[in-house]
Formats: C-alpha cells, structure tokens, sequence
C-alpha cells in the first residue's frame, strides 16, 4: 500500500538544518582506544566466525554512565563481513549524532583483515550528511566512514562515546533487535547517585540489576523482519532508559520552556489584532501561523525543544516547529480559544510502549484546541491542509498534551483519509470522438497534497504537469485544458476542471459496443494493496464517488448496461450503479473502505478485496442505432 | 367392456344415410398410440372427425369447436361424456344399445393434461419422466374411447364408411408421419435422456463434488446429475452437472478465457443476436465470507410467443470460474421461472486449491 504519488514530494523533502551550526562537537581519538581491537582479534585466533552468507554483528555493548551531571553512553561494535556481498552491501560505518544534544567522540574505527592485519579509518575521509526529517525537532547529523582494506572474512571495530550536553533529561532507546544478526548484545548502565527508570519489551534480552548497574544481555539475536509499510519503533522491542521523571514533571519541563517564549510584544500585539478583527479568528491564526510564516528547521542549541521567543518568530517570519506552535498557541489563546501545545512521537502509533515517561520520544509539536466542544489538532508546520482537518502527517501518532495529568495517547484519525470525487460528463460527436467536461474534487488531507504539488506554480507548468498526469491516468494522446479552483483557499475542497477532446474511436454507423474506465479511482486503487509481510498495517481509509454521464447525443438508443455491482466485506464497500436518462447513460461508482488496522492475518483477504474493486473499474453499456 | 344389445327402442326414429362418407373405423390401440406419441395432439384431429361423423349422421353439433376440448383440458371431460352421449343415441337408432364411458375417458385425459401442466410449471426437472409415464395413460385411455364407441360404429352399414373398417386412411397416415418421422427424434431425446439421467452419477442434494485434482468442489442445494464432458458444452469444460437439459454447471478454467466478464459478454451476445428486444440485466456481488466473485446475468425475452428467461451466474474465485447455466421457457400468462433456476445455483461453492 502506497500513499499517493502526490504525496512524494513532501516525504522526500530536505530539512534546512546545517550541522555547521552545532552546540555538539565531534571529536575524533581513533587510534587511542585499542582494547576493542584486541578483542576483536580473539574472535578470529578462536576461530569463533559464524557461517553466514550477510553481515554479522558479532558484538553490540553499550555502556551508559550516569555520573551526576554527567551522562554518556559508549558504544563498542564488531562487524563480522563473510562475503563479497556483505563487503559490498555494508561496507560503510554509520554514526548517527545529535549535533544540538551531545559531544560525539569517535573512539575507534578500523577494519581487521582475514589475516589480524589492523587497518584504522582516516578520519580525513569522513562525511558528515544531514539525517534529518523534515519538520521535526531533531538536529542529527550522520557521520559516514567508508572502511578501508576490506575484504570477504575481514571484521570490523567501531567505538565511539556521546556525551549528552542536557543530562538531566536523557534518555537512551536501545533497540535489542534491528536488521542484522547479532550474536552478542550488552548493555551496562551504571550510576552514582539517583536510579535510572528502565524499561524493557518482552524480547529474548535478559536484564539483571545489582547496586548501582543494571545488565542487560542477549544472545544470538536474529535479524528482524523488514516490511515495506511499519512503525519499527511500534513493533520491535527496545530497552529504554531515562532519566527518573513523572509524565507531569515532563509536562512542567516543557511549559518553562514554553512559557517564556509567549512573552508578548508589539509583535505578537499586532498580530492578535489582526487575527481577531476577523470573522474567523480561528482560520486567521491557523493561516498566519501554518502559510505566513515559513517553515525553516531551527532547533539549535538550546532550541532543541525550547521554541524561540514569538517576538522573534513574528518578526522573522520563520520559525520550527516549535516556534510556529507556540505562535499559534499565543494567538489562539489571545482571542479566547482553549488551546494547549502537545508533543508528538512521529514515527510511533502506539502509546502503550511509552512506559517510562520520557520526552525522548517526542519529535514534533503541534497544537490542539477545544472548538465548539470538540478536540481539533492543528499542524502548522502542514500550510496546506485546512484548519478543519487534521493533518495527514500526524493523524493516529502518539502525543502528549502538556495538560497536567496527561499520559501519552495517540492524535485522532480521519474515518477516511484520502476523499474525492470524479464528475465526467462525456458526449459521443458524430465523427466518433468523444469530448469530455471533468471535474476532480479533492478534500481533506489529498486537497493539502495537491495544493502543495501545485502551489507556487506559473500557469503554464501547472497545466503541464496537469496534463502529464492526465496523459499517465486517462490517456495518452489528449490535450487537456484545466482550470483549478479554490488552489489558495486551503479551507474549501479544491476542484480541477479539465475539458478534453478524444480522437475518433467509435463507429457511428454501427451499434454501440462500448467499455470505458473509471481510471482515476483505478490509478489510486493501483496503490492500495498492502504489501506487507509480517506486521499490521493501519489501512488509512477511502472515500471516492465517480459520476461518468454518457451523452450518447442521437447517435444511439441506450440498449443494454454493464453489471450492478455491490461488493460489501468487513473492509467496507464499492458500488456500480447505471441509469438510463434519455439519451444519456450515467453510471455511478463508490468506494468506502474506512480506515482500519489490517492484521497480518487479513493481509491476503484485504488484497483479495481490493483486487476484486479493482478489476470491477470498467464500465460497459450498449446502444442500437437509431436510424 | 361395452355391453352391447340387439334391440333398437322403438321410440328412436331410423338413421338415414349420411351425406358424406364417414370416417372409418380404426383400430384402437393405432388411435391410442398415436394419441400418446403426439402428446395428446392428436386428439384435436380425433375429436373434430368423431364430432363431424355425429354432424353428418344427423345429430346437433358444430365440430369445429370440438378442436378446443384437448387444447382446453378441462373441458375434455364434458366433450367426451357430451360425445358418448351422442354416439349412444346414434346406436339406439341402430338398435345398439352401448355403454361409452366419454365422461369418464374425457376426465382421464384431462387428469393426465394437468399433471403434465403442472409438472412443467413447478417441476421441470422430472417432467421428461412425468411424460413417459402419463402419455400411455392416456393413449390406453383414448384406445379404450374408441373401443366403446366402435360398438356403435360396426352397426353402420358399411358402405356409409368411406374407408373400409380398419384400414389406414390418409389423415391416419399423416398423423403416423407426424407422430414417428417428425416427433420421434423428440421422443427418442426424452426417452434417452430421462435413461442417461437414472444411469449418470448423481450429485445429491447438500453433498460436495470434488474434483479429482482437489482443485475445485462444488455442492449444490438440490440434486445434481455428473454429465460427460461435452454433453452441454464444446468440451473445454472441467466438469458439468445437469439438473434438466435446460438447467446445468459448466465449471471452466480462468485460462479459458471464460472469466467473470467474458462469460456474461458472450452470454449477453448471444441472447441479444437472437431477440434484439430483449431485456439484460447484470448484478454483482461478492460472498463475504470467502471473497467469491459472483455475476449473475438475467435475459428476458420472447421465443415463439413463449417468454424465455436466460440465467447465468458465475461463480469466481482467482483460479477457476464455474457457471451455472438455466434457460426456462414460460408459457404465455406464466410467471417468471427464473426464481426456481435461482434456487438451483445459488448454493454452489467454490474452493480454493489446496496448499
């Protein structure tokens, strides 16, 4: 199952972080640090190699030192390379590093030949790669060591110790599984004064504690399941250590940061005024806050999770996450709005695996207000879907209010995410061509993607890029017109009209034999197999209505129409529908597949079903000559 | 038996001759055998001669409305008993004193039209057999009539008959071509059929048929025959059932090209090229339980006066698509049949090929 093509082109966009900018240093002692080495040369006089055709790590320990102000976490790997393909595929040394939250200090990098020959990494070759999302809060950066020497039976020895730069809020998410083999994983935490909270998933890894350590171990752990559409963080266990704090001293942590960063000023002033001098106050803030100021990445330093003053927002007309939140939470409370910033775990879904309080899982903020008595949740960092939707991005993630009391839950959801409706009104000519009027409804979430494909586009390359994806979805020898409506006006559904003229086709003087498609709702059936293996998928639910009118314009007498068809399962509904009208034939197709967790279990009926609606896309009816 | 009796009333004035030959007098068991093997039409042509006789020896009747008693069955009991009536007072003229039993022929006959009837409105399906069984009734029926009413017939001189007694007279013999050269083939089918039917492997009612392969079974409501490969379709079939010859399963294979979509457009075609105001309409759905495919096409139209109901309905699943194939022929003032041929399919499963 795939989002639309549409939506690519938000997923792949870049963040404007630069790691330039760090508080964090990277600091490289390759060289000084030989004992990982040393014991990496024992797997090899031992002969203690695995046989294996992929990668093995032979050795993850992670030792976390929670030393009163001071917290760090060194890791120490060794990679097992038995192959030319492992060589090839996994030839590279990833550290990802948290430039605004940690020193990073490189400790050893090196590749240990078949025969011990000891080959060390030439930091002058690293490559330091924004890793980040785009619109999160995050500030990594990832530092990628091509390994040199290496060769099929070559090990290597990576070791490297962060340094968190806020230790009083850290917190360590240890994955006991992930994409390799790993045949030996350790985790020593050790502290000096106040006792870590701890948690771990039911998982093969075993836990002890004695005064002052806590020692998790875990042998011979297989390599996870990988699928094309999940939330690993939902499905594979992980150990989480943090600092000892209550869901409401996190809440309180965040509100000081918050708080002063709403201080008012002329700034924040004028715009209040603005926002409440109109009849919407709501859809005024969520515009001023969601298009008129610009995302830009900008959680440096102490800005991690501490928004910049609104003031300063206001007058940059940019800000993060963070800031554009907070500005909205200025405004809409300002004009008496019952408003609260909460935090977000993007790529999580389930709130249950959030047992230790932690803000570490938090990666983006939005907020959320009372609105005629009902929760709406607002993205402002999403400028293109309306304040009466919830954005796409965040719908069904977990969230924290910063409400006293609050626990994590999840965002609501959509009943049906992806909404649009086809109208076609087709009339045959006398030569046997066709002309077409269209007009393509989108709502919601699939509005705020189009618009922001389309926006900013000149005339021109907006009917080009309209008239491509008309030419892949309908037919590729037409010239389309189109006229969009309503692209600016993010808080009504957008309509694309086209008008479209199809070359000869059809034999006039004989009786009508005619198939046609419904080809938009095919295209985005095309996308809705799951294809996934071995975890659920949260299916996020479809609504489209097709209305295709056949004027057969005098030429021919409706005859004899396609199939009635009424496709009902647990997974929703699809309808055809024809109707004779004089002269002209409309048939009417429905889909209503609401959103739903597929369990894997469903996987082979839920594909079943929706290839039964997507062979059912035709649409047939006949006609006898007139004359 | 007859009873018969030599002495004329004396009240009963002498017949004169008549003014026309009249018809000759026949064998009995040829009159009853023809009778059955026409499925009673005979009886048309039967009861006008015996009315026209009665005409042309002096008694009221119209023969030509005595065509309708056989085709208005219920109006055989009164004809007969009406026509014995008549043939007796012709005999106590001749001083034959006989006792035809024509109301008690006439609703025999009667009886027998109506089972027919009914058989073929709500029990097609064992109609053929129905037939075997009561056209001899009825055969033996009227050959009993003709019987009793020759008692009177002999007593005729013999020169009023424009055939001598007993000989094959030209309308006989037309009816003997109708009966055995054009009706023959017909009787033979039924006769073949109803035997192919008791000797062919039955599907029982609710048990499951599974093909060898275990690829595909099927388990109808009612009672099913296995046919032979070929008996309804080209015999690029899988597997056929018939209920009637008019009702049966066709079971294709997808690479056939009988999918869901082909086979309703062929079958569509096909109606439609041969009664071009015809009425089609297709309606899918799926079963939920198993995400079975079904489409189920309903043709209406008119054949000879009689209205024809044309149903097919597939069965798909992503391997194998089985049609069930009824055609029902309805009668002019019938109801539609087609919610018997409904009923007949709509409990066929399909499986899956197993793992």
């Amino acid at each position: 199952m795939k989002i639309p093509v549409v939506v690519s082109a938000i997923v792949v966009s870049s963040c404007l972080s630069v790691p330039a900018q760090a508080n964090g240093k990277l600091n490289w002692e390759i060289g000084r640090h030989a004992d990982l080495a040393t014991e990496a040369l024992g797997y090899l006089s031992a002969g203690r190699l695995p046989e294996s055709e992929t990668v093995v790590r032979l050795l993850d320990r992670r030792r976390i030192t929670i030393d009163g102000d001071k917290v760090a976490e060194r890791v120490e790997l060794v990679y097992y390379y038995p192959s030319t393909d492992s060589v090839q595929d996994n030839g590279v040394d990833t550290v990802y590093w948290d430039t605004s939250g940690e020193h990073l200090t490189m400790l050893e990098s090196a590749v240990i030949s078949p025969t011990g020959d000891h080959h060390a990494f030439d930091p002058s070759t690293a490559e330091l790669i924004d890793a980040d999302s785009y619109k999160v809060f995050t500030d990594t950066t990832s530092v990628v060591m091509q390994l040199p020497h290496l060769q099929p039976g070559s090990l290597s020895v990576l070791s490297y110790q962060r340094e968190l730069l806020e230790p009083d809020n850290y917190h360590f998410n240890v994955w006991v599984q992930d994409s390799l083999v790993t045949e030996l994983k350790e985790v020593i935490v050790t502290w000096t004064d106040t006792a870590p909270a701890w948690h771990l998933a039911e998982s093969d890894m075993q836990c002890s504690t004695s005064p002052r350590q806590l020692t998790c171990r875990a042998e011979q752990v297989p390599a996870a399941d990988l699928d094309v559409d999940v939330l690993y963080a939902d499905v594979l266990p992980q150990l989480n250590v943090s600092a000892p704090k209550s869901w409401d001293d996190i809440i309180g942590d965040m509100w000081e940061l918050i708080e002063p960063a709403m201080e008012a000023g002329p700034n924040l002033q004028a715009a209040i005024e603005d926002v409440s001098a109109v009849d919407q106050p709501l859809h005024a803030a969520h515009a001023l806050a969601s298009k008129d100021i610009r995302y830009v990445s900008f959680s440096k330093g102490e800005h991690s999770h501490r928004p910049h003053a609104v003031e300063r927002t206001l007058a940059n007309r940019y800000g993060d996450c963070k800031d554009k939140s907070t500005l909205l939470l200025s405004l809409l409370r300002a004009t008496g709005t019952q408003a609260y910033p909460v935090l977000v775990a993007t790529e999580r879904a389930d709130a249950s695996a959030l047992v230790v309080p932690s803000r570490g899982y938090f990666d983006h903020m939005i907020v959320c207000a009372i609105v005629d008595g009902t929760e709406r949740c607002f993205d402002p960092t999403d400028a293109y879907t309306p304040v009466t939707e919830t954005s796409y991005g965040i719908q069904g993630r977990v969230r924290l209010n910063l409400v006293p009391g609050a626990a994590p839950t999840t965002v609501g959801s959509d009943l049906y995410l992806w909404r649009f409706k086809i109208k076609s009104n087709l009339q045959f000519q006398a030569d046997g061509s066709q002309v077409e009027h269209a007009e393509r409804v989108y709502e919601g979430a699939l509005a705020g993607l189009y618009r922001d494909t389309l926006g900013g586009r000149n005339a021109k390359d907006l009917q080009e890029w309209l008239g491509d994806q008309y030419r892949e979805t309908v037919s590729s020898d037409t010239e389309p017109k189109f006229a969009v409506d309503m692209l600016n006006n993010i808080d009504v559904p957008l309509k694309l009209e086209s008008e479209t003229t199809f070359d000869p086709f059809v034999d006039p003087d004989t009786a009508l034999d005619y198939t046609d498609t419904t080809f938009w709702l095919r295209k985005f059936m095309s996308d809705q197999r799951i294809g996934n293996e071995h975890y659920p998928v949260s299916f996020p639910g479809i609504q489209a209505e097709a209305v295709y009118r056949f004027d057969l314009n005098g030429l021919w007498r409706p005859w004899s129409t396609g199939a009635e068809v009424d496709f009902e399962s647990e997974f929703g509904k699809f309808e055809r529908t024809y109707q004779v009208d004089g002269q002209a034939i409309v048939v009417t197709t429905k889909i209503a597949l609401p959103r739903r967790e597929v369990g894997v279990e469903e996987f082979e009926r839920f594909n079943r079903y929706v290839s039964l609606i997507y062979d059912e896309m035709d649409m047939r009816f006949w006609g006898t000559l007139i004359n | 038996m007859s009873e018969l009796s030599i002495e004329a009333p004396a009240e009963d004035p002498p017949l004169d001759p008549p003014a026309k030959p009249l018809y000759a007098i026949q064998r009995p068991w040829l009159v009853g055998l023809l009778a059955a093997a026409t499925w009673g039409f005979y009886l048309v042509f039967y009861m006008y001669v015996y009315a026209r006789d009665l005409k042309r020896l002096g008694q009221q009747t119209r023969p030509w409305l005595w065509i309708f008693s056989p085709l208005v069955a219920i109006a055989m009991p009164f004809a007969g008993s009406n026509l014995a009536d008549k043939y007796t007072a012709v005999g106590r003229q001749l001083g034959v004193e006989a006792t035809i039993r024509g109301g008690h022929y006439g609703s025999i006959v009667f009886v027998v039209l109506a089972i027919n009837r009914v058989v073929e409105r709500f029990a097609l399906e064992v109609s053929g057999l129905v037939t075997l069984i009561t056209m001899p009734v009825l055969g033996i029926s009227i050959a009993r009539f003709t019987a009793e009413l020759n008692t009177v017939k002999r007593a005729l001189p013999e020169d009023w008959f424009n055939r001598a007694a007993y000989s094959i007279t030209p309308g006989t013999w037309i009816w003997l071509v109708v009966a055995f050269a054009l009706l023959a083939p017909l009787w033979g089918f039924v006769i073949v059929d109803e035997v192919r039917h008791l000797s062919r492997e039955s599907l029982k009612r609710g048990q499951t048929w599974t093909a060898a392969e275990k690829t595909f079974s099927v388990t109808p409501r009612d009672a099913w025959s296995i046919a032979e490969i070929g008996t309804f379709s080209d015999g690029t079939t899988e597997a056929e059932f018939s209920y009637t010859d008019s009702v049966y399963i066709m079971v294709f294979d997808e690479s056939l090209n009988n999918n869901l979509k082909g086979i309703g457009d062929v079958r569509r075609n096909e109606f439609l090229s041969t009664d071009d105001s015809g009425e089609c309409n297709e309606r899918r759905w799926i079963e939920p339980d198993k995400l079975q495919r079904y489409a189920e096409l309903v043709c209406t139209g008119s054949v000879l006066g009689s209205t024809v109901t044309v149903i097919s309905t597939v069965i798909s699943s992503e391997k194998r698509a089985i049609e069930a194939w009824g055609e029902a022929y309805v009668g002019p003032g019938e109801d539609d049949t087609s919610h018997n041929l409904r009923r007949f399919i709509e409990d066929i499963e399909l499986l899956e090929p197993e793992a």
